[in-house]
């Protein structure tokens, strides 16, 4: 007699919370590393250590580009407020 | 009253009825919920969820906060995909901005078919933001680690 088994499996997920502000630069980094490199558990040592490596090299350039945009992004919208004639605004965003 | 981290038992039965779509492109929508089992619901009542919850329910729902609108928010499909003699599925993470939430637990389910539900997910313990960020991480898209598997 023939038996086919299977089975139905559910993930774990990870919560975040945070008090009176979004998520830093450096969390979302850290998200976004998780997501391009995951390390299996059952990889051997020496891998797992290049992965680890490898990752927080990841995550030193993904931080850094994030900084640029959020600064881009905040020259935009500061240039906007200027031109709408909110020139102080447009300082303390810049200030930020 | 509790939450259990479990696929439901009436998900499994769906699958087999081709209920659910999980692709990309043309899927089915997916909603994520949250659940407190003690006061933090918005009402009375406390959420039991687990592998017996056929359909998303009110009872013990967090109140809407922020971006957080009860109901919870919908979930971006990751196309399924297989790897060795497992088939899974994932979702991008989930963030709630600017929200008050005390949460223990979460239920998925599929909004464009009754909300029937897919699976419970206990957080261990009550995760609370403070006028703040929400953000449920989804795991990796593997197959010995996505939100969804069958092996």
């Amino acid at each position: 007699m023939l038996d086919v088994t299977a089975s139905f499996s559910v993930g774990t997920v990870d919560v975040t919370t945070t008090d009176n502000r979004g998520l830093s630069v450096e969390e979302v980094a850290q998200r976004a590393v998780d997501k391009i490199l995951y390390i299996a558990d059952e990889a051997p040592e020496p891998l797992r250590e290049q992965a680890a490596t490898f990752k927080d090299k990841i995550h030193e350039i993904i931080v850094y580009y994030i900084k640029h945009a959020v600064d881009q992004d905040r020259a935009t919208v500061a240039a906007k407020l200027r031109e709408a004639g909110f020139p102080e605004l447009a300082r303390n965003l810049r200030s930020l | 009253m509790a939450i259990t981290t479990a696929m439901c038992t009436s998900f499994k039965k769906e699958v087999l009825e081709a209920v659910h779509n999980f692709k990309l492109s043309g899927g089915d929508t997916f909603k994520l919920a949250l659940y407190a089992i003690s006061s933090g619901g918005k009402s009375s009542t406390t959420a039991t969820l687990g592998a017996a919850t056929t359909a998303f329910t009110t009872a013990g729902e967090v109140a809407s906060s922020g971006s957080y609108a009860t109901g919870g928010g919908s979930l971006t499909r990751i196309d399924p995909s297989s790897s060795g003699t497992t088939g899974f599925t994932d979702f991008s993470d989930l963030s709630f901005t600017t929200a008050t939430i005390t949460a223990r637990g979460a239920l998925i389910y599929n909004s464009s078919d009754s909300n029937k539900a897919v699976c419970a997910l206990d957080f261990s313990g009550d995760k609370t933001s403070t006028a703040g960020t929400f953000t449920i991480t989804f795991p990796a898209a593997a197959a010995s680690t996505a939100i969804i598997r069958i092996a």
